[in-house]
């Protein structure tokens, strides 16, 4: 682990762009190679389980993939060090925060992962509003960061450790209010429906790595965070249940419904961030294992699908300016290359067949069925939705007649495959990853299995 | 030679479709004659997440199986000719493999897993086929077809979850526990996921709107083979849908039928006439399973498939040959000018009327009289014989407008008859859609006894004929006005306004409610108060830093009030309600109004 830290450490000072590309491509498969025959666990000051693995390798790979993408800022001269700065930054706290096994240092590195992004939006942005949706960014996601710390304090004058290990040992009877001092955090920052304001706010205003991130990992953050917290305050988590999973249903609903009024397409693939997200929070908070790992593979498709789904848009956004459904249309006359992805990450997005994302919801309509009946035909609104909803985007973004202005004849560039490609890769190389190493099954996180406390 | 090269290609893939299309009928005649059925297993993957592999082959999924291959084999090679000016050349062909992919995993799986896999993936692969011309109607009829599609997906994907109570997804080894399986709420589920995808009732508005595809991919998949996925699923789950459900069934499909026939009776657009036609033979395909007539739903479902696909086909050439129109009315003179296509177009309709000894006489004829032969209401049989009445006069219609009548309008050229890659495969497929009706009927049906009187037994060929002498001597030139009654059907009972327009209408003022209500609202008006007052831009930098002051104060505040709030509670003695306590915060906040808050526990109120 200290060779990654350390060679992130000194990847800080590069300026260069294709370096950085190739050692985080490097690093990235390094890291793979490593937790091949790694099997351990916990050494000293970090934990990399099969939670924390996939996220790991994700994040390498999602800043590798911003990186490549904003290479105009680059040519441009677009203040390209301290951009690189900022998410080489956000890439170390990531790194720190995904593989520390002190709930603390989560904390610490879990806040601290705000400021580059915070940086970026307002740094990078394309419009004045950019300040102010930074700011809705900044302070939604601190709103639940002080009752979090207070939170952890206690626990820790509870249980004398706050290592993940020692925290899932030991059954102490947790309060409602610690139990919202928590989680409330993560939920902010997953987002959950009624605190998600920011989220779309930072997206739209944010330049395209800014989105990629955002969507690819830092949501994630969240999922991880609840993941490790509900798993040693899972008796609370079983009082809270019915209202999490309704909560995270009816707001997914809620969001879709609100994606099929949307013109702006950023804005609409931000929304459908939180209806996906709504089925996150629905399959965590069931607390049984089918629906923990469904959650977590949403959490990896999705954070894959709709950053690639952001890179679309920036690509377009750099030709025409624009982001609008009315001025982007056409695609498929213009760059037919492009739809192909375009179809692709749309239907992976809505779960169709060979995607991952099929196999992250088919569990969660297996757990919301069991729970209630409703709850699965909420699922099945949610999903018919999002079909909805993402096929109307890809409809109308390919078919009918070009914008008259012609800016964006400009063909497809052999750097935009690669990002695409990129994410497709690595969408694919995913699923035997997640087979082999049976997420969450064998790893030092336990699931309590609570069919039992059910019964009694 | 770039063309050269993917025209090889396409003799190849149409070569080895045919291959695999004798193949399969070879195992079926097989799996038929001894009565087996092949059962495979494989699985891959660790204990927890893995997949499995099932197969199974009998009579029904070989045969199915030989059928779609062998029309794809057709169009592969009809489609060479027919959209060869097309820029985007290879991406059809990679569709149709796609489809026929999926329409395997589909026929051969007995698990419902794999069943999605291929139910899904021809829910798409037939939406990217709809949309495949890049215009404003195919755009529309693609939305309409893929999300009239992915309401049966969902079905599958809730029954997935059925499945999963018995942990077991292999659907054909549990069909016959209805102890395990609630069989009503499921038999719901795969009925609904069955009329979308074959075009039922409620949602039959996507088929007349699919035909804005290619005429080949309309000959593919929107006659023969997709939608015929739907009366698949209801064949292999006959044993769940059972009692109430086919009472359901009987009555969509009856009414689907005789809907579709009155709205093919007058519509002018050629293709949207055989999709209608499409509609109605799925009706008396679907009714036939609601009379529990499994095999001989699946023998029309097969015999239908061809002379289907044969009767787009003729009218892709038709409509090649005139230059793109559609209309009936600029059509005529055919046998003159194209006296093959003519020829073929008057089998196929034959056939679909259920004319003698034609394949479509074999199986509706077996279809009508086993439906004389029960008891069911008069409504049912009255409904049955006019749609069937229906079917013979737009057939004959067609078969009149395109042949007796003169040329109109446009000029017309047998250019097309000429081109191998149009003729040879109508021929294929107007030789087997006469041989299919008895061939098939000698291997896949067991001899049944129908007791019928004189008159009801000759009832079908009576009212055949009726309707051909009344449709030939009644004078169809006075027709070409529209008429009224397509006002006052409006299609089919208005569907594609109500699923189209309504739904769409209907979700927008909802999203609109949402949005002003909560998203632009509330939520947005509360954090406003909170982070800045100026709701225009946003602010500058300055006032941005002052208002995060504020905000900070106020996140601050807000904490310690609840935890003083919390304390207080504590000290009362009185464990607080949570929900309670929260409910009623919200309640005070939206409402402005004094709450009390009553503990059963302690026989004590509280007012916020």
């Amino acid at each position: 682990m200290l060779k990654f830290f350390l060679r992130l450490l000194f990847l800080l000072f590069l300026g260069e762009w294709s370096i950085i590309i190739y050692s985080l491509i490097f690093l990235t498969i390094r890291f793979n190679w490593l937790m091949a025959t790694y099997d351990i666990g916990g050494i000293s000051l970090v934990l990399v389980d099969n939670f924390s693995y996939l996220l790991v390798l994700l994040s390498f790979w999602i800043v590798m993939l911003i990186i490549l993408s904003s290479e105009s800022i680059f040519y441009n001269k677009a203040f390209w060090e301290l951009f690189s700065l900022f998410s080489l930054c956000l890439l170390f706290f990531l790194f720190l925060s995904f593989s520390t096994r002190d709930l603390l240092a989560f904390y610490i590195f879990f806040e601290a992962s705000l400021v580059p992004i915070f940086l970026l939006v307002a740094g990078w942005g394309y419009q004045p509003e950019r300040v102010s949706a930074s700011f809705y960014l900044l302070f939604y996601t601190l709103f639940g960061s002080l009752p979090l710390l207070v939170g952890i304090l206690f626990l820790f004058f509870k249980r004398d450790s706050l290592n993940f290990c020692n925290l899932l040992n030991e059954t102490v009877s947790t309060s409602c209010l610690l139990f919202g001092a928590l989680s409330l955090a993560f939920l902010v920052k997953i987002p959950i429906y009624f605190v998600h304001l920011w989220l779309p706010k930072a997206h739209v205003e944010a330049p395209v790595a800014g989105s990629i991130i955002l969507a690819g990992v830092l949501l994630k953050l969240g999922g991880y965070g609840l993941f490790r917290i509900f798993s040693f305050i899972y008796d609370q988590v079983l009082f809270f249940r019915n209202y999490l999973i309704t909560l995270g249903l009816v707001g997914g609903v809620l969001s879709c419904f609100i994606c099929l009024r949307q013109v702006d397409r950023k804005a609409l693939i931000a929304y459908s961030s939180v209806a996906h997200i709504g089925l996150v929070l629905a399959g965590i908070s069931t607390m049984f294992q089918s629906g923990w790992v469904g959650a977590y593979i949403i959490i990896i498709a999705h954070g894959l699908c709709s950053s690639a789904l952001f890179a679309l848009v920036g690509i377009r956004y750099r030709r025409l300016g624009s982001r609008r459904l009315v001025i982007i249309r056409g695609i498929l006359i213009v760059v037919p290359s492009f739809t192909f992805w375009w179809f692709i990450f749309s239907i992976f997005n809505i779960a169709a067949p060979p995607s991952l994302n099929l196999l992250g919801e088919v569990n969660i309509f297996i757990r919301a069925f069991n729970w209630v009946f409703f709850s699965a035909l909420l699922v099945a609104l949610i999903s018919f939705l999002r079909a909805a909803y993402r096929l109307f985007l890809f409809s109308y973004t390919q078919h009918g007649k070009t914008n008259s202005t012609g800016v964006h004849l400009e063909g497809a560039l052999c750097k935009e495959h690669y990002t695409l490609l990129s994410h497709f890769t690595f969408l694919l190389i995913s699923v035997p990853l997640i087979l082999e190493w049976r997420v969450c099954c064998n790893g030092l996180t336990k699931i309590r299995v609570c069919g039992t406390l059910d019964a009694q | 030679m770039f063309t050269a090269v993917v025209h090889l290609t396409y003799r190849k893939i149409s070569l080895g479709l045919l291959l695999f299309s004798i193949l399969c009928i070879g195992g079926g005649v097989v799996t038929a004659y001894f009565e087996r059925s092949l059962f495979l297993e494989w699985t891959m993957g660790g204990s927890l997440v893995n997949f499995r592999f099932t197969f199974f082959l009998d009579k029904f999924s070989l045969l199915f199986l030989s059928t779609v291959s062998f029309i794809a084999a057709n169009v592969t090679v009809y489609r060479q000719s027919y959209l060869r000016n097309d820029p985007h050349n290879e991406r059809f062909i990679l569709l149709v493999l796609a489809f026929v992919l999926s329409i395997v995993l589909l026929i051969i799986s007995p698990n419902i897993l794999r069943i999605l896999l291929g139910w899904d993936g021809l829910g798409l692969v037939s939406y990217c086929l709809v949309i495949y011309y890049p215009s404003k109607k195919s755009r529309s009829a693609g939305i309409l077809t893929v999300l009239s599609n992915r309401v049966g997906d969902v079905c599958i994907l809730i029954s997935i979850a059925w499945f999963s109570l018995l942990g077991d997804y292999n659907f054909i080894f549990w069909l016959n526990e209805t102890s395990t399986l609630n069989s009503i709420r499921l038999g719901i589920l795969i009925i609904i996921a069955a009329a979308t995808k074959s075009a039922q009732l409620p949602f039959s508005a996507w088929l007349p709107a699919a035909i804005a595809a290619p005429t080949p991919v309309s000959a593919l998949v929107h006659s023969s083979t997709l939608v015929t996925a739907g009366v698949y699923l209801l064949i292999r789950f006959s044993s769940m849908v059972q009692g109430f459900c086919l009472d359901i069934l009987m009555t969509i499909s009856i009414l689907t039928m005789f809907l579709a026939g009155l709205a093919a009776s007058f519509e002018y657009d050629m293709k949207k006439i055989i999709a209608l036609s499409t509609l109605s033979q799925l009706g008396v395909i679907i009714f036939s399973i609601s009379l529990g007539l499994y095999d001989i739903a699946f023998f029309h479902l097969v015999t239908h498939a061809i002379f289907k696909a044969l009767l787009f086909l003729c009218a892709g050439v038709v409509i090649h040959g005139i230059r793109g129109s559609q209309d009936l009315r600029s059509i005529g003179g055919l046998i003159k000018n194209y006296p093959l296509i003519a020829v073929t177009l008057n089998l196929a309709n034959l056939s679909l009327c259920g004319v003698p000894f034609l394949a479509g006489f074999y199986s509706k004829d077996l279809i009508v009289e086993f439906a004389l032969q029960g008891n069911w209401s008069l409504f049912i049989l009255l409904l049955l014989l006019m749609g069937l009445a229906l079917t013979v006069y737009y057939s004959m219609r067609l078969s009149y407008f395109t042949m007796v009548n003169t040329t109109r309008g446009l000029c017309i050229n047998s250019v097309c008859e000429t081109d191998n890659y149009l003729v040879k495969p109508i021929i294929f497929l107007s030789f087997s859609s006469l041989f299919s009706g008895c061939v098939l009927r000698e291997y896949l049906l067991l001899p049944e006894l129908v007791f019928l009187p004189l008159l009801w037994k000759t009832l079908t060929l009576t009212i055949i004929l009726i309707i051909t002498l009344h449709t030939v001597t009644i004078n169809l030139d006075n027709q070409i006005k529209v008429s009224k009654v397509i006002y006052w059907q409006g299609e089919i009972w208005n569907l594609p306004f109500f699923t189209g327009n309504v739904f769409s209408s209907l979700r927008m003022k909802f999203a609109k409610k949402i949005v002003n209500g909560i998203e632009a609202g509330w939520l947005e008006w509360r954090t406003s108060l909170i982070l800045s007052r100026e709701k225009k831009i946003g602010g500058t930098l300055e006032s941005a830093r002052t208002s995060s002051f504020r905000s900070i104060l106020i996140i601050i505040i807000f904490w310690v009030f609840l935890i003083l709030l919390w304390n207080y509670f504590y000290s009362l003695k009185i464990k607080p309600n949570i929900e309670a306590v929260v409910m009623g915060f919200s309640l005070k906040v939206i409402f402005r109004t004094k709450v009390l808050i009553y503990n059963e526990n302690v026989k004590y109120c509280h007012i916020l």
